[in-house]
């Protein structure tokens, strides 16, 4: 390399500082105002407050929980898989957290590196927000559609279809109709219960328009679906597959009833 | 329905839907250092949920840290920020635009600009200085999305504006 790394670097810290602004809040606090920023444009906040003995502390006064809060029931980020991630966000960054509130504690001189610690470690826990259920949910459709495309041609298959020959047909959408065999296949995608008594009423509003199809029905997880509502489901539906992780199963049955 | 389909006329046809607060009686509770409410909100004609939130900061010297927010509650199981009101405690960086809004109350909406963009739908904020209390924010929320079913009250209006 060619440049001259010293007058890159140089130049670099210069932009870098003045991105970086310290600005009094109150009497306690100032403010460090860093170019990280939450998705939505609110940036990350980062306080600066005394402690006795000559310490600092660096603090997001509890505003990122607080934050993530509009979206996600925080309580949840303490347990299961979202606690594992968290406790290790907070271990590898070694910061300290206090009733939601998180901060690193520093001498003067390791300020900028208390800074950078706490900023990265509040950024990685709003990742934790990407396991949601919706989007845990919206990946498991995206899982489905490769799995059939996978296994079916595409030219058989159609998405969001619509049984038009009942009334109020758009109110009952079947999430993929393919060429069946016999008849055709009506396939559901169930990541939860909801979509499980959705597709109760579909199947049978199919029936009572006598419709004439062969059902699919694809679990994202058989087990958490509570027993009553598995119960109806089983009485109108046809096939099921308990999980997409049963791929043998999956294309076993599926190839039965495709034509 | 999925956010990438979703027009502006159809945002704002959600935000000027009349509604009405099912659980007025709903309480705040203390998490982690905050109050936090939340009230459920039907649209007219019971077809519409969504979630209308406040949250404050109690820590102290925290209380600019505070924001109410209206959320629909789409029938595919996803939630979408209609709007959100903030306090003052901080900048907001508005990403098409690439301008920052400096330290007062600001207003996210949702855009059809920002979801086509792949940027959060309510990632656009603009300032105002209608309210500088949750109280006040709350109202305005509330008479901004047609929302009954609960008693809010304006900021009183002051001689010595927020810097």
């Amino acid at each position: 390399m060619n440049a001259d790394l010293l007058q890159l670097q140089e130049s670099l810290c210069k932009a870098m500082c003045s991105e970086v602004r310290v600005l009094p809040k109150n009497k306690e606090l100032a403010i460090i105002r860093t170019p990280f920023t939450f998705p939505d444009g609110d940036p990350y906040q980062v306080y600066l407050k005394q402690l006795p003995g000559g310490l600092l502390r660096v603090s997001d006064m509890g505003h990122t929980l607080g934050h993530l809060s509009y979206e996600n029931d925080t309580t949840k980020f303490r347990k299961g898989t979202r606690g594992k991630l968290f406790d290790q966000i907070l271990a590898e960054g070694e910061v300290a957290e206090d009733d939601g509130e998180f901060y690193v504690d520093a001498e003067p001189d390791n300020l900028a590196s208390a800074i950078f610690r706490l900023s990265h470690a509040l950024i990685k826990l709003n990742d934790i927000t990407f396991l949601n259920r919706a989007r845990a949910e919206s990946t498991f459709y995206e899982d489905l559609r490769e799995s059939l495309m996978r296994i079916v041609p595409g030219a058989k298959i159609s998405e969001d279809y619509v049984y038009e020959a009942m009334d109020n047909a758009r109110d009952y959408p079947i999430d993929y109709r393919i060429e069946g065999k016999h008849a055709p296949l009506f396939v559901f995608g169930v990541p939860n219960k909801d979509k499980a008594r959705l597709a109760t009423i579909v199947l049978e509003r199919l029936k009572r328009a006598n419709a004439d199809f062969d059902s699919l029905l694809i679990f994202a997880d058989q087990g958490t679906i509570p027993r009553p509502d598995l119960a109806r489901l089983s009485n109108v539906g046809g096939e099921m597959i308990a999980s997409l992780d049963a791929r043998d199963d999956f294309e076993r049955k599926l190839l039965r009833k495709v034509a | 329905m999925a956010f990438e389909s979703i027009s502006d006329v159809e945002i704002e046809r959600l935000l000027a839907l009349p509604k009405r607060v099912s659980n007025p009686g709903a309480r705040d509770s203390r998490i982690e250092g905050r109050l936090q409410r939340n009230y459920d909100v039907v649209g007219e004609g019971q077809e519409y949920k969504f979630q209308l939130y406040t949250r404050q900061n109690i820590r102290p010297g925290m209380d600019d840290d505070f924001s109410c927010g209206l959320s629909w509650l789409a029938p595919n199981g996803e939630t979408l920020t209609l709007c959100r009101y903030n306090g003052p405690h901080l900048d907001h960086f508005n990403r098409l635009e690439h301008e920052w809004l400096e330290a007062t109350c600001h207003i996210h909406r949702t855009t059809e600009r920002y979801i086509q963009a792949g940027f959060k739908p309510e990632g656009h904020a603009s300032t105002t200085d209608r309210y500088r209390t949750l109280t006040g924010a709350l109202h305005c929320l509330v008479t901004d999305c047609r929302i009954s079913g609960i008693e809010t009250q304006p900021d009183e209006p002051t001689l010595f504006p927020l810097p």
